[in-house]
């Protein structure tokens, strides 16, 4: 799913966010784009299934199941790249900026979580969402941060017992 | 003493009405309306939220809170609809349309009075339908064997996914990719641990709230700010009188019954969820109306209608969950992981086994829309209030509440990687139109779909006729094809379903 994912990114993560300019070189149908991560999800299942053992239908193993879903997806995926309406919606280009800033400061939280604490990886996770908006300043950053911050301290690890660690 | 409705009924009223059962289902409503009046906020991210929180408690109080959160929504949603012309709720798209009008005709309290009113009728129709079919169908479904449940699996996926998205093969394919996440992890015949890749977190699976809040939480955030952050501006209207005239009841009434009996059929079949409801709900009002014309002005019909029908679905919804255990949406699936984790596996059984579990949930459903009756005519002010907090502080908000919540789900920093792996993935279901509901339903069913075609093939030595050899397996297996059938002779409900959706974008990103 992941390498198939990528592939999909390089394909469309050039351009500008103007999804209205027509960039053909860099372009993929929604179908094919659709085709290609079912495609990629199916064959993943299948080819990795084939660790365990496939038994029979009268005693299956624990790769029967998935290794034939993942071929029944594979087929699904070829009959919507062959069969899908090629005209449709083209994706030309995916914002950069939201989706590294959302998904980076959520991966650097989950990181960083264990070893600086809930009071100091929070402000970064706030951080990069006000990036990700492009609307946040300094100011807007403390004005949200510091409450925000002090509220998930006092809600999760004091008042509903999450064993979280606080400070570094 | 469980065995009809009305006893199994009152028998569950107690257990709605003890004081933390009654507390926990006002925070689910209160909630509830509150995501539903936010646009940027839907019951999936906010029932996959609360979850964790849920573990402590009985199993019924959890259930009675995340159902609070479900309906109440659809209460919530019509709130922004009126003044915003925007569905805070998918469902709750037509009101948009007479609801917005009559309040830049100065009449947006009456709107909101209405569809207050006409969700709690609807709702409590609803509810009653559920009383009264639920047990019917669990009759039938307490004496089905494996290969039996396997049919009803496949006809209540294949219906989830044509029905609600006419004969569409990536949705198939989305089902499947669900079927496969959740082979993910230790297989329970054998106990071999499957694409773990040695990482010891995946040995017990991928959490379906780790894929919930990824895709719905994290995906439909990065699509929002890409659309850009709009302030929208609220009608300077003040809201004066809430309570609409003796004359909107006298054109409103009939309407208001059409509505809840459509919105409780529609709701009972699987993958036609609450804004099918209320779109059928609108085209008959309209067709019945003696001026057709008028609708779309500001008629306060096109209102009452449309409210009652996403209501009375939210209600019905929940049958083919507790009677045969199948979720018919993303949300429902959410429910029926809600039930797992708390050691209940939704099927028939559960109104034999588990009456005060049953009957509780559907004995809250009744207090709740009480409550909800209340809070949306006397609290209006606080919802509008609500209303005027912008989305540029409320997902951060929300991505810290997601992150913090999958990790308490099992203390693990994984889960919250894991879930940002599906945010990337969520949002290019959304950039592709891909809906991921049949994704969560295939994730949720499929250990137990692989479990029963298991046991099937263990009991027929491997004999793949048993299927349709067993009448009911039979029966079932012809009524997947009829459904498949239909999806594909009847293009017309697509049509218009499609029609639906382009009134507004954002449904197709929020239906749940």
């Amino acid at each position: 799913m992941a390498e198939n994912s990528t592939t999909y990114l390089e394909t469309a993560g050039s351009g500008t966010a103007d999804s209205k300019s027509r960039n053909a070189r860099y372009s993929i149908s929604n179908t094919n784009a659709s085709a290609f991560l079912l495609l990629g999800l199916g064959a993943f299942f299948a080819y990795f299934g084939l660790e365990y053992r496939l038994g029979s239908l009268r005693s299956m193993g624990p790769g029967m199941f998935p290794v034939v879903g993942g071929m029944l997806l594979v087929g699904i995926a070829f009959v919507v790249a062959l069969t899908g309406r090629k005209s449709d919606e083209h994706l030309r280009s995916l914002p950069v900026k939201p989706i590294v800033a959302i998904l980076g400061s959520v991966v650097a939280f989950s990181l960083l979580l264990e070893t600086l604490g809930l009071a100091l990886s929070a402000p970064l996770l706030i951080a990069g969402a006000l990036v990700a908006s492009g609307q946040g300043s300094l100011k807007t950053g403390v004005l949200l941060g510091v409450p925000l911050t002090l509220a998930a301290v006092l809600a999760f690890p004091i008042l509903l017992g999450v064993p979280l660690k606080v400070f570094p | 003493m469980w065995d009809t409705g009305i006893s199994g009924l009152l028998g569950g009223l107690l257990v709605a009405v003890e004081p933390i059962n009654l507390f926990i289902c006002f925070i689910g409503v209160v909630l509830g309306t509150l995501v539903g009046v936010l646009p940027g906020v839907g019951p999936v991210v906010t029932i996959s939220l609360l979850l964790p929180l849920t573990f402590g408690m009985e199993p019924v109080t959890a259930l009675i809170m995340l159902a609070g959160i479900y309906y109440g929504a659809q209460y919530g949603g019509s709130t922004t609809a009126i003044l915003l012309k925007l569905p805070g709720e998918t469902a709750a798209v037509l009101t948009c349309l007479d609801g917005n009008q009559l309040a830049r005709n100065g009449r947006a309290g009456a709107a909101l009075g209405m569809s207050a009113i006409s969700s709690f009728v609807a709702g409590t129709i609803g509810t009653l339908a559920v009383v009264f079919f639920a047990p019917l169908l669990v009759s039938i479904a307490l004496d089905f064997g494996p290969a039996e449940n396997v049919s009803l699996m496949l006809l209540g996926l294949t219906a989830a996914v044509m029905v609600a998205q006419g004969p569409s093969l990536p949705a198939v394919g989305m089902l499947v990719a669900g079927i496969l996440l959740g082979t993910i992890g230790t297989d329970t015949s054998t106990g071999i641990a499957r694409y773990h890749f040695g990482i010891p977190e995946l040995r017990d699976g991928v959490n379906f709230v780790v894929i919930a809040m990824g895709i719905y939480g994290f995906g439909e955030i990065i699509a929002n700010l890409e659309e850009g952050l709009k302030q929208e501006k609220l009608p300077t209207a003040r809201i004066t009188n809430i309570y609409p005239t003796r004359d909107d009841f006298r054109r409103s009434w009939k309407a208001i019954l059409r509505g809840s009996f459509i919105g409780s059929a529609v709701g009972f079949l699987p993958g036609l969820g609450t804004s099918a409801g209320a779109f059928a709900a609108y085209t008959v009002e309209k067709k019945v109306s003696a001026h057709p014309e008028l609708f779309g002005t500001g008629v306060i019909e096109g209102v009452a209608a449309p409210e009652a029908a996403n209501n009375a679905a939210a209600q019905t919804n929940f049958i083919p969950l507790l009677t045969l255990g199948l979720p018919s949406g993303a949300i429902m699936a959410l429910m029926a992981g809600a039930m797992m984790i708390h050691g209940v596996v939704p099927g028939p059984a559960v109104m034999t086994t588990r009456p005060e579990l049953f009957w509780g949930l559907i004995a809250s459903m009744f207090v709740g829309n009480l409550m909800l009756l209340f809070l949306n005519l006397n609290l209006i002010r606080v919802w509008v209030k609500v209303l005027t907090i912008p989305y540029s502080i409320l997902f951060p908000v929300i991505m810290l509440l997601c992150a913090i919540g999958i990790y308490s789900l099992n203390n693990s920093t994984f889960d919250i990687l894991l879930a940002a792996f599906f945010g990337l993935v969520g949002y290019i279901f959304i950039k592709l139109k891909l809906e991921p509901a049949p994704l969560l339903m295939g994730f949720v069913l499929g250990p137990m779909l692989e479990e029963n075609f298991r046991r099937t093939m263990t009991i027929a030595r491997g004999d793949l006729t048993i299927f349709i050899s067993k009448p009911i397996s039979a029966g079932l297996l012809a009524a997947t094809a009829l459904t498949i059938f239909f999806s594909l002779v009847l293009p017309r409900l697509r049509r218009t379903r499609h029609r639906a959706n382009f009134t507004n974008p954002k449904i197709e990103k929020t239906n749940a």
